[in-house]
């Protein structure tokens, strides 16, 4: 029949996520601004509209238009193809994200592993980018932010593997629908490592020694300008849409309401992390190179090995233990655990000088 | 099997967020770690030593305002008092109180801003930037009050003070001495026991007694070394040595300890203020009878003050004419600049930074 | 106070007991240009001050004047030196390897006023530009503006 191979609705559902993109990145542009001007006593954006709610449009409007400077002496090729490199794949993780039961552009059955793989490519670009431009500051802030890339994968992917144990299903959906109490209730290990280590892969504060602009001036960006820059610009906060929507997905329960299930819980969770993202920006200082490495390796690899090791010793050996035993001991169990671990592991000097 | 590494240079240059000013280094750098440092600077050399002796004494008192820009009211007094020594010029006892008050609210005001972007320099993201300049403000316009200007406060003279104080002066700054201790106690709260913090400061810089005392370092960074001198207590000048002050004297010599001194001597500099406003007289003039074009006999002289950034000292010689012959700054941020070499070779880029930060320099008196 | 300037006093005295080209006097010590190293040396090591506070230069036309002030942190005095260099031949033996202090002011005073420090490890210009010709604060330093 002539609608079997109907494929408009892919389109539209594609043009769909695209605005959400976009749209959600300008809002949070503004709301960025706006929340952390109260945190420092101080009015953010209220000039471009009412309370200043245009000003991501204005920002990137700006952007776009400025002139595109490209240096002498850099890889031409390099520098036109890294910020699309970095762009483009953030996008792509929004393939695989229910917005409400069905309401899905693809539906992977082996959705996890498609997240992964394809967040790791967006790494690969930004380095590219401050490899690109000539200029030693950019090769600094690239070098340090794929150590730290790198580094910060492995406690990710350890807490995907034990949220798949404990879901039974590698796809998205079937997380989510599996979730009768949200996942952060019977697994807040998992959450806390899982939360710390998308910190360190969307660069922001402590983790943003790839673009700390009190050392090395803009990092990786220090050489963009124009639509490139506009781009750099936006995989930032685009970064933070995106983990902020996996991470409503993944632990807090995604589409499912308390009393209504459907888009609009999973918009409010999302902006309730994105929230807490911006209250640990506005309040703490940044962490070294050295000390991040450290963090990583020493302290959240351990903590994500021994969640793994208890979700699957849970899974396997008590599948119908009543939720209130496994809510109870989960609980206990993680601040024991980060309390007594937290006490052995000291940030101290990593580097040792003779 | 062994790596072949290359050093590089990176020119921390003249426009840099986090050089507090126009300063530029040379670092040569072995992957992260420091091994050389030249400083270059005299980007802001105006020639102010010069076009002193061009000018007659008053019209001097403005020029020495724009040494130290961000303190500005301690860089007129030891200029004032070497003339009223050679000129033998008395001071009225209000007017020692006066400049006493003002001095130790220009010292709350740096220290402020010293140790807000020491804070910024680690990346908190003007946070804690913006809660001390909260308080800054309303230093600066209780100084305004005063002598009605915001930076460049040209405010002594010879013989005195220029204005008295005005009427609504002296409550307003008995209100901001009360709610001070509440504003430090939040600072120290967020800060003494912030790990983020304690990690990057602690062990971190670390200069010791012999070497500070032999790179001729002052103020703060001498006494984080454990060297126990404060100019205002140990070769006491005006009438300091009326009031009763602790010293903060640190036992590590690493950035923490520079930024605890500093947080306390604020807390001492209120204190002084509560002191001197009990024991100004309420009536008396603010300034001897001076004729504006002064004669000042032949001699040298010097004289030292503490700055917030160490001994600011003025060496005056005068010919007998209305203009100096020769007048010369020993500026302290200039010669703490020679301890960097020592402070930061060994240490990662990014600790690197912030001891630059925490030695606080004011480019201004740098390059005169 | 009065300790302190008791202990300037002895301190004079012992000064000009060591070394008999020292003139005291209103509160400074004199002494000829070319002992200035064996006498700060001895200040430092035997009397304790081992603070170089501050060195100057001015321009007297026949000769330039040099001042040095040390501090003794211990004892909380200090004390002045003075000493002179002729204008034709304006040389003087550097304090900046006893004292690191000294490096940059040596060096300021050589950019502005033309003397040359001996043993100065690194002496060139460091507030003016490297290819400035003259040395302003000098009396007769004629600007081209």
């Amino acid at each position: 029949m002539w609608y079997e191979n109907f494929w408009w609705h892919l389109v539209i559902a594609a043009v769909i996520l695209i605005a959400y993109f976009f749209f959600f990145i300008v809002m949070f542009i503004w709301t960025e601004r706006r929340v952390i001007g109260f945190f420092q006593i101080r009015r953010g954006p209220n000039r471009i509209g009412p309370l200043g709610l245009f000003q991501g449009i204005a920002d990137v409007i700006k952007v776009m238009l400025k002139e595109d400077i490209v240096p002498n002496k850099t890889d031409k090729i390099l520098f036109w193809l890294s910020p699309l490199m970095a762009f483009v794949p953030v996008m792509m993780i929004l393939a695989v994200i229910p917005f409400s039961k069905g309401f899905q552009l693809v539906d992977l059955n082996v959705g996890i592993i498609y997240i992964a793989a394809v967040s790791s490519i967006s790494s690969v670009g930004v380095f590219l980018c401050g490899y690109a431009c000539n200029n030693k500051y950019g090769l600094i802030g690239g070098m340090r932010g794929l150590a730290q890339f790198i580094s910060y994968e492995i406690p990710m992917l350890l807490v995907l593997i034990s949220l798949v144990i404990s879901s039974g299903t590698m796809s998205v959906n079937g997380i989510v629908a599996a979730q009768s109490l949200p996942n952060i209730i019977f697994m807040p290990l998992a959450f806390v490592c899982y939360f710390i280590s998308s910190l360190a892969e969307i660069n922001r504060t402590p983790f943003d020694v790839m673009e700390c602009d009190s050392e090395i001036v803009a990092g990786f960006n220090i050489e963009y300008s124009g639509m490139k820059f506009a781009m750099l610009y936006l995989v930032e906060y685009g970064e933070a849409v995106v983990m902020s929507t996996l991470v409503a997905t993944l632990f807090l329960g995604g589409y499912k309401g308390i009393f209504i299930d459907g888009p609009i819980p999973l918009l409010i969770k999302m902006v309730i992390v994105f929230l807490f993202i911006l209250w640990i920006r506005a309040t703490l200082p940044r962490l070294t190179v050295e000390k991040s490495m450290s963090l990583c390796w020493k302290f959240l690899l351990p903590l994500a090995l021994f969640n793994l090791l208890f979700t699957a010793v849970r899974i396997t050996f008590f599948p119908d233990l009543a939720q209130w035993i496994v809510v109870l001991v989960s609980i206990v169990m993680t601040v024991l655990i980060i309390y007594l671990w937290s006490g052995l592991y000291k940030p101290g000097r990593e580097l040792q000088h003779e | 099997m062994s790596f072949k590494t290359e050093e590089y240079v990176l020119n921390v240059g003249p426009q840099h967020p986090s050089t507090h000013g126009v300063f530029r280094m040379r670092i040569t750098l072995d992957g992260e770690i420091v091994k050389d440092v030249e400083p270059i600077f005299g980007y802001l050399h105006r020639g102010v030593e010069k076009l002193m002796e061009m000018r007659t004494y008053k019209q001097g008192i403005p020029m020495t305002d724009r040494l130290d820009y961000v303190s500005a009211i301690n860089n007129n007094w030891p200029y004032v008092m070497a003339v009223e020594e050679l000129a033998g010029i008395e001071v009225p006892e209000k007017a020692e109180y006066m400049r006493v008050i003002m001095a130790e609210m220009q010292r709350i005001s740096s220290h402020y801003l010293a140790v807000g972007s020491q804070m910024n320099d680690m990346g908190s993201f003007y946070t804690v930037f913006m809660y001390m300049f909260r308080e800054r403000e309303k230093l600066t316009d209780l100084m305004e009050m005063v002598t009605g200007q915001r930076m460049m406060y040209n405010y002594m003279r010879f013989g005195g003070v220029s204005q008295d104080f005005p009427k609504e002066f002296v409550p307003l700054l008995r209100k901001f001495l009360r709610i001070f201790p509440k504003y430090m106690k939040e600072y120290e709260d967020l800060l003494y026991d912030n790990e983020i913090y304690l990690s990057r400061t602690k062990g971190v810089g670390i200069l010791t007694r012999e070497d500070a005392i032999n790179i001729s370092t002052s103020g703060p960074v001498l006494r984080s070394a454990g060297v126990d001198f404060d100019v205002r207590r140990d070769l006491p000048y005006s009438i300091y040595n009326k009031f009763k002050f602790d010293v903060p004297v640190g036992k590590n010599g690493d950035v923490y300890d520079r930024v605890w001194i500093r947080m306390e001597e604020m807390k001492q500099s209120a204190s002084i203020i509560e002191q001197a406003l009990d024991m100004m007289p309420a009536e008396g003039k603010y300034q001897t009878k001076v004729p504006v074009v002064l004669h000042v006999p032949e001699g040298k002289t010097y004289k030292r003050i503490e700055s917030p950034r160490g001994i600011l000292g003025c060496y005056l010689e005068s010919d007998g004419s209305d203009k100096p012959y020769r007048c010369h700054f020993r500026a302290p941020a200039f010669i703490n600049l020679t301890a960097l070499k020592k402070l930061m070779v060994g240490q990662t880029l990014s600790d690197a930074i912030i001891t630059f930060g925490s030695v606080d320099l004011s480019m201004g008196e740098v390059d005169r | 106070m009065r300790m302190g300037k008791e202990i300037k006093m002895k301190t004079y005295d012992a000064l000009s007991k060591q070394f008999e080209y020292v003139k005291t006097g209103n509160g400074f010590a004199e002494i000829p240009s070319e002992n200035i190293l064996e006498c700060t040396e001895w200040l430092k090591n035997e009397a304790g001050y081992d603070y170089l506070e501050m060195i100057t230069a001015s321009d007297h036309n026949e000769k330039f004047l040099l001042v040095y002030t040390l501090i003794n942190v211990v004892d909380k005095t200090d004390i002045i030196i003075r000493t002179s260099v002729p204008r034709e031949k304006p040389e003087i033996d550097s304090l900046s390897n006893i004292w690191t202090g000294a490096d940059f002011q040596e060096r300021e005073i050589f950019d502005l006023m033309g003397i040359v420090f001996k043993g100065h490890k690194n002496l060139k210009r460091i507030v003016l530009w490297d290819g400035f010709e003259g040395h302003p604060q000098r009396k007769d330093f004629k600007d081209v503006i």
